[in-house]
Parts: C-alpha cells; structure tokens; sequence
C-alpha cells in the first residue's frame, strides 16, 4: 500500500461516515479522530442493531465498525450489510477495526464481506491511508451462495491449479501447445527495442 | 459448485475525496492527532478502572471467569490501541491471547492469568517511556512463554 502524501488533499466533508461500536470511549476516541480528517457527518452507533435502523434509513458513504460487540457482532453486520442490506448500500466500503487480530478473526472479516480489517495500534496515518484505499478499491463484487462482498483476490492469479473457476474472466491453467513457430532473436529485439524508421 | 455473480463497483467515496476544498494529508493527521492527544487522560483512566475490575474478578477465583476475563482484556487493548502504549498493550493482547486459548481448551490457569493482571498493573504506573526497561522485556518475554505454552498445548 502507498504512503500517503503530506500534500494530498482529502475531502471528506460531503461524506457520512457511520461508526460502530459498543465502549462508549473508544467510540468518542475513533469520532474525534475521524472528525480531525475533515468528516462534518458523521453517525455514531454503540450497537451494531442500532446501525441496522441507520442503514436502512440513510445512504452511508463509508462504515467503520469494531469487530467484537455483543448480540451482533461486526462479522454479523458486514454479513447482514452485504446479504440484506437496502440496495444502495450492499456496497459500501467496510473498514473493520480489532484489536486481538489473531489469524481467524482477519480471515472471518474477509470472508463476511468487509473492505479492509484494521489491527491495532491504529494511528491517524494507518487509518486515513486505509480509508483512501477503500475509496479507490476497484475489486468487483462478488455475490455467490457462500459469500458476499469485494472479491476476496486482490491479485488476480486465477482459480486454483486443476479447477475450472467460476468467473468469466478466468482463464485456464493448461497450457497449450505453441500454434505458430519460435519468434526468432532479432523479432524479440525488435520488440523490446523498437528503432524509428523514416518511411 | 455454485455460479458466482460479479459485478463492478464504484464507491461515491472516491468521488466525494476528489471534490475541491478538504485538507491536506498533513493537516488531517495533525488535526486527528490533537484529537487523540486531548482524548489520552480520559482513556487511561478508563484503561485504570478496568485494570481494577480485571483484579477484582483475579480476586474472586471463580471457576469460569475465561468470558469475563477476555471482555476486559480486550476492552483495555481497544482503548491502548489508539495510543502509543507500548508494554500495557503488549501485556494486554498476551492476556488476550491466553484467555482465548484456554477458552477454545475448555480449561482455565488461574496462576498464568494472574501474572498477567498483575504485570497490566505494573505496565499502568511504568508508562509507555518504560518500554526499553530491560527488566521490562524480560517480563513481558516471561508472559510471552506463558501464552505460547498455552497455544501449543492447543495444537
């Protein structure tokens, strides 16, 4: 991920940012932060029921939400924000927030639909540079039996060796025998350095 | 297998980003910075009472206290993890760690948890400019092993 520029500007004065979690501190902590990058809307649930009603009221342009609360959790949010959501926002950018980030808590917020997960220690810079990312995250979204949310490839390296994918643009594995004859050296230069020629 | 739907997708964030007017990196930073500047006191009296309620079950020994015992460990890691706390969010996510492998176990080490509280409350009064504290290291490297010894015995 590229570092951030001190010089570039960032608006985020037309954007409502939702934010969710359930200590009332760390809550008020992540606000004034957020309000320091500019954001003048911003709404503030301690529960993740509470921005159920939110969402389904208002168009939210960016969701920032603690992954451990109790009832619904943020796994349960993203996955309800992706499957049932309002249609406007089944694609909003999800930023999720933990603190003990062992490895199946990354993978359970990939794998509920979120944008990005965010461990802590979380810095000013860490969390502008991520909220920059997901505005500019070009993955499609992908919407299948098991999942829903921005396609988990960030690369794409196509589906597994021996299977056949299920997207359209992937492409096969195999490799197939050459159809044409071996270009020879001075084609290969020709490629790689081509010279002007004054017709 | 299932068919998978795929679809673009443009945020109306990047839009809203690129508009004119709005702040500078620099001056975003700066701002939220001072933010969590002014908000530090409060959250570390926060991260104190919960230090003591972390004690106050410590004393109790009840039998099952793994779910309480996680939920305000993990409470203190929320909060030092919005500041530069060094130790106190090393020892914080230990005692995390810990709780959560004797949970997934369905066993609980009373000795291996109350070193860890007791190391929250040292941390708490040594401040973050301690980090460096040889003696430090060589305490948080014990809890370390501590944690690790549970986790294997997981595997």
């Amino acid at each position: 991920m590229s570092a951030l520029s001190p010089e570039t500007r960032i608006n985020l004065e037309h954007s409502t940012v939702l934010l969710i979690d359930d200590s009332p501190e760390a809550l008020e902590i992540l606000s004034s932060v957020v309000r320091g990058f500019g954001v003048k809307q911003q709404i503030k649930c301690s529960s993740a029921s509470e921005a159920v009603t939110i969402v389904k009221a208002k168009a939210i342009d960016l969701i920032i939400v603690d992954c451990a609360m109790p009832d619904m959790d943020g796994y349960d949010f993203v996955r309800w924000l992706r499957r049932d959501g309002p249609k406007r926002s089944i694609t909003t950018p999800v930023i999720m927030l933990t603190g003990h980030a062992t490895e199946s808590r990354v993978e359970k917020s990939r794998d509920c639909g979120a944008n990005f997960v965010v461990v802590k220690p979380l810095t000013p810079m860490i969390l502008l540079q991520r909220i920059t990312w997901v505005a500019r995250d070009n993955r499609s979204f992908v919407d299948c039996d098991t999942y829903a949310g921005p396609d988990r490839r960030v690369r794409n390296l196509g589906p597994p060796l021996g299977m056949g994918g299920r997207r359209e643009g992937d492409l096969s594995a195999h490799v197939g025998m050459a159809t044409e004859a071996n270009m020879d050296q001075s084609e290969i230069d020709m490629l790689l350095n081509p010279k002007r020629v004054s017709l | 297998m299932s068919s998978a739907k795929v679809y673009p997708v443009r945020h109306a964030l990047a839009e809203q980003m690129r508009r004119p007017g709005g702040r500078t990196a620099a001056e975003c930073l700066e701002k939220a910075q001072d933010a969590l500047d002014t908000a530090r006191d409060g959250a570390m009296q926060s991260i104190e009472t919960l230090v003591g309620k972390l004690e106050a079950v410590a004393r109790s020994r009840s039998a099952d206290p793994s779910d309480e015992i996680y939920t305000l460990a993990h409470s203190v890691l929320d909060l030092a993890g919005f500041f530069e706390t060094g130790p106190l969010y090393e020892v914080a996510y230990s005692l995390c760690e810990l709780t959560d492998g004797l949970r997934v176990q369905g066993r609980w080490e009373w000795p291996a948890a109350l070193v860890h509280i007791q190391a929250l409350r040292l941390v708490l009064g040594a401040g973050p400019g301690a980090a460096d504290d040889p003696a430090l290291r060589a305490m948080l490297a014990g809890l370390g092993s501590v944690t690790s010894r549970v986790a294997t015995a997981r595997g």
